[in-house]
């Protein structure tokens, strides 16, 4: 079944061509939600609100882009939202706020905790990561997460963030020196080089 | 700038791969002598590396039937709108119709009730009629009328 046809069918309403819909574009989804949540568990939620609020508005589908476009605009747009109505819920994460345990993060394993290379444990890695991404602007924080999550070509995100390409290689320029001084800083001040 | 700032700030550059040949060949040189920027380097990786972490989450296996079964319910409260709104304009309607016959029959029956009772207390008698070309009250011309 083309794109095409099983868009028709499911603005018909037909759930299995939605089911359908899910199965192929859910992975999408979720990635980039996970981007801008670091939590798999708020990532399944965006995810599950992105598809019903695709099904009750497909008919607003014009089929002028793809529909992943279609998508990964939708989840850009409901992650940065859910952040905002959770900001009180969720506690932010700072880097200076060590003792800050928030049992939402990535429970990443500490199996390399004695790997002398390594002055930061992989749970304090996840952290200074989120830290760093959370701190970018909307825009260069999109921008990256289409890139690094979902190894969009500068195209695509062009088209996703309705930009010119020039711009999105501007923002990812931007983006990645933010991330390095933020991280560099971080590990200067835990490590006191 | 140092040399060992210079590094700094091509760090994020270099682990994407990002650099030309000689700067990506320049940094791996700088990085096997200097030991802080070594420490630097690895960090960031580390940090950097959590993002493919992130992107190998597992997905929850019923994650596809949890949002078929949330877009049905929303189906179904849809139904149960649409069928409540039908219902409450069904009722205003009525309830319109049925307001405005009460009005109607109120009205003809006070209106007619009244006229009745108007009609049965009217004691009015007219006893005298009164004629605007009396033959008495036309004196001149009773006159004019003898004389010839």
């Amino acid at each position: 079944m083309t794109e095409k046809e099983l868009l028709i069918k499911v603005k018909q309403k037909n759930q299995k061509a939605f089911t359908l819909l899910v199965e192929q574009h859910k992975s999408l989804v979720f990635n980039t939600a996970i981007g801008f949540l670091h939590n798999k568990v708020n990532a399944e939620d965006v995810t599950q609100e992105v598809f019903i609020k695709t099904w009750t508005s497909i008919e607003s589908f014009r089929g002028e882009s793809k529909i992943s476009t279609w998508l990964y605009r939708l989840t850009v747009n409901m992650s940065i939202n859910y952040l905002k109505k959770n900001t009180n819920k969720n506690n932010i994460i700072s880097i200076d706020k060590k003792n800050n345990e928030n049992s939402a993060m990535l429970d990443i394993e500490d199996k390399n905790q004695n790997n002398s290379d390594k002055l930061l444990t992989n749970k304090e890695h996840s952290k200074a990561l989120k830290y760093a991404i959370d701190s970018l602007s909307q825009r260069q924080r999109t921008s990256f997460i289409l890139n690094k999550y979902e190894n969009l070509s500068y195209k695509d995100i062009a088209e996703v963030m309705e930009i010119s390409i020039s711009s999105v290689e501007s923002l990812l320029h931007r983006a990645k020196k933010n991330l390095q001084k933020k991280l560099l800083n971080y590990y200067k001040k835990t490590a006191s080089f | 700038m140092n040399d060992c700032t210079k590094i700094e700030n091509n760090l994020i550059f270099f682990y994407y791969k990002e650099l030309n040949k000689e700067k990506m060949e320049q940094i791996n040189v700088h990085l096997l002598n200097c030991s802080k920027c070594e420490i630097l380097y690895n960090q960031l990786a580390n940090s950097l590396s959590v993002i493919d972490i992130e992107k190998n989450t597992d997905i929850d296996l019923l994650l596809t039937n949890k949002i078929i079964e949330q877009v049905l319910l929303v189906e179904k409260n849809k139904k149960g709108k649409n069928n409540s709104v039908v219902f409450k304009k069904l009722i205003q309607t009525t309830l319109t119709v049925a307001a405005i016959s009460v009005g109607i029959f109120f009205g003809v029956f006070i209106g007619g009730f009244y006229e009745s009772a108007n009609i049965a207390n009217s004691n009015f008698e007219q006893t005298e009629v009164f004629y605007f070309n009396d033959l008495e009250q036309e004196a001149f011309l009773s006159e004019i009328i003898n004389n010839e």
